[in-house]
């Protein structure tokens, strides 16, 4: 045995020598905590393979898969370094030798059902979906999703002909199992999804229509995002685009004014849109539909400038890139003379932009730095369907808010 | 009770202030070590793997241990330098945690000054006699790169416990610097 092992021999009996043996009480959480967690994966594996069999392509994942490295399984014979139960007196009360309590709920309990719901076909569909149980925040990690099940408000629903359906909250493991956190509140049913999702404070961001809400998923607590424009509070609130980071973008408008907002850091601030481009806005997809023009980043967004020409998405003075996580917009003129009706602009690739002129696919390459941009038809060009997560899943742990769950579409 | 459950009541009421200190030792941070190995236990044994006997699940449970110090320390360097940026000293935090410092032995206090990472792969390597391959993968590190932190380790205790480090491999310590002394 060298130096290096006696000093750390010696410092681990020091520490060891401080430190007082578990209670029952703490023996006994433990317990719980385990058979818990051992509950929660016989419920979901279990689910999970009755998934499989259904679905070609499902993953063995597992609940046990959390996203966190898992250690390796200990080799035969490597020493583990002991040190003797201390002899000295505690200070500390002792609840006496730690024993695990039995669990009435016993090893192989499963969670609750979700109360069953009725599904609207074409409106609403809620997924088969457990009760969510606060000892799963533990499993939570990369592949998991969350997501809104609610319905559009159609002219059925405006004339009071239906009563829309309650929109519910639910967390997706990547095995495709769905947990319901939470029926949402009646203001929340019409469109709602989430939009961002802080993993960290537990908190996702709603947005339902003109409106915009932080909603605590451990305690349900919801807090109303509020734009003031010009001393009054906006009408009108869409959100726009969220970054893997947590940045988020948001538009919003009033009889004063609009603009580009910024949530980063925990706080909101005015984009530089504000100074870069106070005219930018989120470009048409097509009447009655909007979509936010994401790259595959989620990070950046295409915006433009209008210019004064009639009918439905003139062509614009301007083409703006906004790129979220940096807080930067790159202006770029569009030149003269081409085409009348401009939308749906979209992402070829990092540095090319595309938009349906006339009905034609015209893509532009983003020149550094910013020049006129010249679009040119390209028949060969093709559009790509925009990317959904599953039902009821609107953002991915770790993940920029994918360009889907921005898309809205007026029910008119 | 299954058999898990014989291996963790074993563990809690024969085995629990050991992985404590082995907590200690891998985190320098008393205050939440108990938390770190019941984490730890709950990790082990909540997922449907077996072992042999609680010998094997303690060993699993040290590894478990060690990866999350690692994890928790880098989180911490990172609360701390976010702290620095907006200017909160950690002196700032209250008089607790510099009093404790004026009672840890020159070992500890040696201890402190190496990152979370170079730590606790000097712990695996000289306390738990991992190999440089068993404490790669115990952490989810390269065996290189768990070379290096271990070296890099090693020089840094070597220079505060009053020893200038060797070439080409760890240097035996002062024999007064790790006897165990108490400053209060």
């Amino acid at each position: 045995m060298d130096a290096w092992d006696e000093m750390m021999r010696a410092e681990f009996a020091r520490e060891a020598a401080d430190v007082r043996q578990a209670t029952a009480p703490v023996g006994a959480r433990v317990a719980r905590r385990v058979r818990r967690r051992r509950a929660a994966q016989a419920s979901v594996t279990a689910t999970a393979a009755v998934a499989a069999v259904a679905a070609v392509g499902v993953g063995a994942w597992g609940l046990a898969g959390s996203g966190v490295r898992e250690p390796a399984l200990p080799i035969a014979g490597s020493p583990t370094p002991s040190a003797e139960p201390s002899t000295e007196p505690s200070t500390e009360p002792s609840g006496g030798p730690a024993t695990p309590a039995e669990d009435p709920q016993g090893e192989d309990a499963t969670f609750a059902p979700a109360p069953s719901r009725d599904s609207i076909a074409g409106e609403v569909t809620y997924p088969e979906a457990y009760l969510w149980e606060d000892a799963m925040w533990d499993e939570v990690g990369p592949g998991w999703g969350v997501g809104v099940a609610s319905a559009l408000a159609d002219i059925s629903y405006l004339d009071g002909a239906k009563q829309l359906p309650p929109a519910v909250l639910y967390l997706h493991s990547p095995d495709g199992v769905y947990f319901e956190v939470a029926e949402l509140p009646e203001q929340w049913w019409e469109d709602t999804r989430v939009v961002s999702w802080d993993e960290d404070a537990r908190s996702v961001r709603l947005w339902s229509r003109d409106a915009g809400a932080r909603y605590d998923l451990e305690t349900g607590k919801i807090e109303e995002v509020e734009f003031s424009i010009g001393g009054s509070p906006a009408g009108a609130e869409r959100f726009v685009a969220a970054d893997a980071g947590g940045a988020e973008l948001w538009f919003a408008s009033n009889d004063n004014g609009a603009g580009f907002y910024r949530w980063s850091g925990g706080q909101w601030e005015k984009a530089a849109t504000w100074d870069d481009a106070p005219a930018a806005r989120v470009p048409e997809q097509a009447p009655g539909m909007t979509v936010s023009p994401l790259d595959s980043t989620g990070s950046r967004v295409v915006l433009t400038v209008a210019t004064d020409g009639e009918g439905f998405a003139p062509r614009p003075s301007d083409v703006v890139v906004y790129d979220l996580t940096a807080d930067a917009a790159s202006v770029y003129p569009v030149s003269e003379g081409a085409g009348a009706t401009w939308m749906a602009p979209w992402w070829v690739d990092g540095m090319t932009v595309a938009f349906e002129v006339d009905g034609a696919q015209s893509a532009a390459e983003l020149p550094s730095p910013p020049e006129p941009l010249v679009f040119a038809a390209d028949p060969s060009l093709d559009r790509p369907e925009l990317e959904r997560l599953p039902n009821a899943v609107d953002v991915e742990y770790g993940q920029a808010t994918p360009a889907a769950s921005t898309e809205q579409v007026c029910g008119c | 009770m299954r058999r898990w459950g014989p291996q963790l009541e074993e563990l809690m009421t024969r085995r629990y202030g050991s992985l404590v200190a082995f907590a200690r030792m891998a985190t320098g941070d008393p205050a939440n070590a108990e938390d770190l190995v019941q984490d730890a236990l709950v990790e082990t044994f909540s997922r449907r793997r077996s072992f042999a006997d609680a010998g094997a699940a303690e060993a699993y449970t040290r590894r478990v241990i060690a990866s999350r110090a690692i994890d928790r320390g880098r989180r911490r360097l990172t609360e701390r330098k976010a702290l620095r940026r907006i200017g909160v000293a950690e002196d700032d935090t209250g008089a607790g945690p510099a009093v404790l410092v004026e009672h840890r032995t020159d070992v500890a206090r040696a201890l402190a000054a190496l990152t979370p990472r170079e730590r606790v792969c000097v712990v695996l390597r000289y306390l738990e006699h991992l190999s440089v391959e068993e404490t790669a993968d115990a952490v989810g590190l390269a065996t290189g790169s768990v070379k290096r932190y271990v070296h890099d380790g090693l020089a840094k205790l070597a220079v505060a416990l009053g020893e200038p480090p060797h070439e080409g491999g760890p240097v035996p310590p002062r024999e007064s610097a790790w006897v165990v002394r108490r400053e209060a």
